[in-house]
């Protein structure tokens, strides 16, 4: 270990090798709630630098576990199984806004949101807005391929990464993808994305942009029930609408939310629409009217419009703090984050319910109607009998109803730590196979963030000790 | 490489319950014949047929309408075609989702029709879409001038099933269209050119079909107005579908027998098609840019406005056609030089954007067909074979240079091999990963073996 650090210590400078346990246990957790210390943590100061610390540590035999800010909910950035922690936030430059080829070169620490912001001033933005894009790095999102409630017209991470520079596990420096747009060869830049930090580290993330648009109209479309605000959604894409965002809030959630920052809704409210329209002003227009009529067909019962920002912001707010409202209701909660063809969430809430009934535990419902990417919620406290247990089966319930229905375990959150063990209710053991050789083929090993994405065999007791259950802040918003 | 016999190759495939084709002529790869077809019709005899190949070690290539056979160098070994146009069902629609499952071997022109009775659409544009199989396009994986508005095809797929060399298959992704469940190998076989696995089902993201469609069409002295002009009307948010910069030979191979009366405009006022209006001249001008928009009426008419204003303020004559007559251009333009089948020569230069106009006017006076996909970077370009240059060698050899100064590459693509001209040109960064890749789904190089980059 001594030699490790001293070895780390020249890569990247004394100061940024941490390794006093005061200093390693701010590294111990992310998002979810696995914990696990790392043995030690070096920042690096550039891409020469990462890419010592992983030729450093591939002769000492030890893992690399890269970390952007750490707001993962599926447990990515958790040293499992120790070994050097290298977060990339000292590498947060914007290094290039190309206006003319509309794409900007970033290091992997930079905040997703900054994206947008350094590219606004030449009208342009870059489209996937994870619900933390305030604080999550897009080295993250790339490993993450994150998603984002704007995702619905725009595509997730992949569509909009188009390449980057990579570490691989020797130590060596490489770029897949780049700044044209076809390049012979096969699509390593798509395979890496998604791939939850296993194969490479990331050094520089080519990104392409899109013009902001011209118009942008909200709406919040209040309904009685879930199954009225659930047929909505439907008839809003089968009338050849794709806005470029769908939520949805369920009774539970809004009774949560109502409270805490008097948005406005109804007492008797039993779901919530926000659909945003987006694009020339023409279109912007006709949609939203059609919008609304949609709504009020399938049995809204108001249907609140806005174009300006600040009242925009005003409808979005509700939706935004609905995840730290939910506190309010229970000490403990376990965020699922499902999907399900969009046909199918009327009958995923009416299973969601039945399931809430036989667990006994509430369950709210706040997620991406649009893409039918589901963010159950699961009430419950810890301290109360064998509420945890059930939290936990109540979630694998869920997430079976899930595939059942034709959907997926994850619509953006990964896999990770968290549903690992669930990968079998999707792929057959040559599908897994089919995945692991990746690994090899990357010449990955141990070397990055091991024992991740796959079963490891694990029983259902051993699952019980380390239930995902995210405690998430205030302002946590998924 | 294997010492397989027809009649061995044959009776394992019958005994696995595939059927064999009698005649092996079609399939000739440089002249080579395979010793078998193979002529599966579900997902589970694709499997029997690569399971049986394999136990002897047989090279397989497979084949959908063979509209891209020309694509990559000839196999270094080929013993069995297996030809995928038996698995040609549409597995799953479901309007509402916007989604689609498909087999492998049904062509696009019969998914677009289908998908078009739910006013739908797979904006896929291959040449000769009524032969080209959904497979091969996603084998192939370069996009038409829909990449403009649309990406590449890789953007599109939610979820495969791929069978690998030895039978094994395999899914990756699902139907819904966010999903992070799992490594998305899709992309491994999206311009793989089934040397990793050959594809057998692919799901879709779709989209509307656009209520109204139009194509402005401008004449400009020169391609660098063109570009500017396109330049300043790219960045304010229209709803493109395609942005085509023809030269003169391009533009009149995608006109010739097309009955297209452009209606001059003024970007002042809009008027309604007039049939009667005539073809405006355009003798001195060399450079064609062909813009398509879709979306809402309202929007699709401010965008003819837009692109119509900003081209005749770079000095073009304008025209415009829409509906019906768009989208015949469109198909025409999809197609550049292909519309015969295959063309005798084929390159595709990728260059930074910026570097667009030069890479499209590098190709020089021996210049065919060509066309710069303007907001990608992306120059087609296809030679008839009356129409080859002197000395193919040398004037690839000299154009991939010209090219790589503007931080480029060339893939040359030709239904007969070239002696001394690699169809990829030099590999890239993370090469070892590539082979690492290869050893690690096709362990014994039976598929496509030899005909990919650096000879995968």
């Amino acid at each position: 270990m001594d030699a490790l650090v001293r070895e780390l210590q020249r890569a990247v400078g004394s100061r940024y090798v941490l390794t006093r346990p005061q200093e390693l246990l701010v590294y111990e957790y992310d998002g979810a709630v696995e914990r696990a210390l790392p043995g030690v943590v070096a920042v690096p100061g550039s891409a020469a630098q990462a890419a010592q610390v992983v030729g450093i540590a591939r002769r000492h035999g030890v893992p690399v576990v890269p970390r952007g800010a750490g707001t993962g909910l599926s447990g990515g950035a958790i040293p499992v199984y120790g070994g050097v922690l290298m977060p990339m936030t000292r590498l947060n430059r914007v290094l290039e806004i190309d206006v003319a080829e509309r794409m900007a070169i970033v290091e992997p620490g930079v905040v997703n949101i900054d994206i947008s912001k350094a590219a606004e001033p030449y009208g342009l933005r870059y489209a996937p807005d994870p619900s933390s894009q305030k604080a999550c790095t897009i080295g993250g999102n790339v490993a993450e391929n994150a998603g984002g409630p704007h995702c619905l017209a725009y595509g997730v991470t992949t569509n909009h990464v188009m390449g980057m520079e990579i570490v691989l596990a020797d130590g060596s420096l490489a770029w897949v993808g780049g700044r044209r747009h076809e390049l012979p060869g096969y699509d390593l830049r798509g395979v890496l994305i998604g791939s939850e930090g296993t194969l490479a580290v990331t050094t520089k993330v080519a990104v392409r942009l899109q013009p902001l648009p011209e118009a942008v109209t909200t709406m919040l479309a209040i309904f009685q029930d879930e199954d009225d605000a659930s047929n909505a959604v439907s008839a809003i894409v089968g009338a050849g609408i794709v806005p470029a965002a769908i939520e949805m809030m369920d009774r539970l959630t809004i009774q949560a939310v109502e409270p805490a920052i008097h948005a406005g809704y109804p007492p008797d409210a039993g779901a919530v629409l926000l659909v945003e329209v987006e694009g020339l002003s023409e279109p912007v227009a006709e949609e939203s009217e059609e919008v609304q009529q949609v709504c009020y067909r399938n049995g809204a019962t108001e249907v609140r419009v806005a174009a300006d920002p600040t009242l925009r912001e005003r409808l979005w707010a509700g939706r935004k703090t609905a995840l730290g409202a939910l506190g309010r209701l229970a000490p403990n909660y376990y965020l699922l984050d499902g999907v399900v063809p969009r046909t199918k969430i009327l009958e995923a809430l009416r299973r969601i319910r039945e399931i809430s009934g036989e667990y006994a535990l509430p369950i709210a419902n706040v997620f991406h109607a649009g893409d039918g990417n589901l963010h159950p919620c699961i009430l419950f406290d810890e301290r109360v009998g064998d509420q945890l247990r059930r939290s936990k089966e109540a979630g694998a319930a869920v997430l079976r109803t899930c595939i059942d229905l034709g959907g997926a375990l994850s619509g953006e959150h990964g896999v990770g730590l968290e549903k690992q063990e669930y990968m079998d209710l999707c792929f057959s053991d040559a599908d897994l196979d089919a995945m692991a050789r990746l690994n090899p083929a990357f010449g990955a090993g141990d070397t990055f963030n091991p024992g991740k994405v796959f079963p490891t065999g694990a029983s259902c007791v051993e699952l019980l000790q380390h239930p995902a259950i995210a405690r998430l802040g205030a302002d946590a918003f998924v | 490489m294997s010492n397989v016999t027809a009649a061995d190759l044959a009776r394992a495939l019958q005994d696995a319950g595939v059927a064999v084709g009698a005649d092996t002529a079609p399939y000739a790869l440089a002249g080579v014949e395979p010793l078998a077809v193979a002529l599966p019709t579900t997902v589970e005899e694709v499997s029997a047929a690569l399971a049986a190949a394999s136990g002897f070690g047989a090279a397989v290539v497979p084949w959908g309408g063979g509209t891209r056979q020309g694509l990559g160098s000839p196999p270094s070994s080929y013993d069995l075609a297996l030809d995928m146009r038996g698995l040609d069902r549409i597995v799953a629609h479901e309007p509402a989702d916007l989604t689609v499952t498909v087999q492998a071997g049904c062509t696009v022109g019969a998914l677009q029709a289908a998908l078009k009775r739910s006013w739908q659409w797979l904006p896929l544009d291959p040449p000769l879409p009524g032969r080209a199989t959904v497979g091969g396009t996603l084998a192939a994986g370069s996009a038409g001038p829909l990449g403009t508005g649309f990406g590449l095809p890789r953007e599109m797929v939610i979820g495969m099933r791929a069978v690998l060399a030895d039978g094994t298959v395999v899914k990756s992704g699902g139907n819904v269209v966010k999903n992070v469940t799992g490594f998305a190998l899709d992309r491994l076989h999206v311009g793989g050119l089934g040397t990793l696995g050959v594809i057998a089902e692919a799901t879709f993201k779709i989209v509307p079909t656009p209520l109204k469609e139009a194509t402005v069409t401008a004449a400009f002295a020169s391609a660098a107005a063109a570009a500017d002009a396109s330049a300043g009307v790219a960045s304010i948010g229209l709803p493109m579908l395609s942005v085509e910069l023809l030269n003169e030979a391009a533009w009149a191979r995608a006109t010739e027998g097309l009955s297209l009366r452009p209606e001059p405009i003024s970007a002042a006022a809009v008027q309604p098609v007039n049939p009667e209006a005539p073809v405006e001249p355009a003798e001195e001008r060399t450079w064609h840019l062909v813009a398509r928009v879709g979306g809402r009426p309202a929007a699709v008419i401010r965008s003819v406005d837009a692109w119509a204003a900003a081209c005749e303020s770079h000095g073009a004559t304008v025209g415009w056609v829409e509906d019906a007559e768009s989208a015949a251009l469109a198909d025409r333009v999809a197609d550049l030089g292909w519309h015969d089948g295959p063309p005798a020569l084929a390159v595709r230069i990728s260059v930074p954007l910026s570097q667009g106009v030069d890479a499209v006017t590098t190709l020089g006076d021996a210049a065919p067909a060509a066309a710069l996909s303007v907001t990608r970077g992306v120059v087609r370009a296809a030679w008839a074979a009356d129409a080859l240059p002197d000395d193919r060698v040398a004037y690839l050899a000299s154009l991939r240079e010209r090219v790589a100064a503007l931080g480029g590459t060339v893939v040359v693509e030709s239904p007969t091999p070239i002696g001394g001209v690699d169809p990829w040109g030099p590999v890239g960064d993370a090469f070892e990963v590539m082979r690492g890749l290869k050893e690690q789904y096709d362990p014994q190089g039976v598929l496509n073996p030899g005909r990919f980059l650096g000879g995968l």
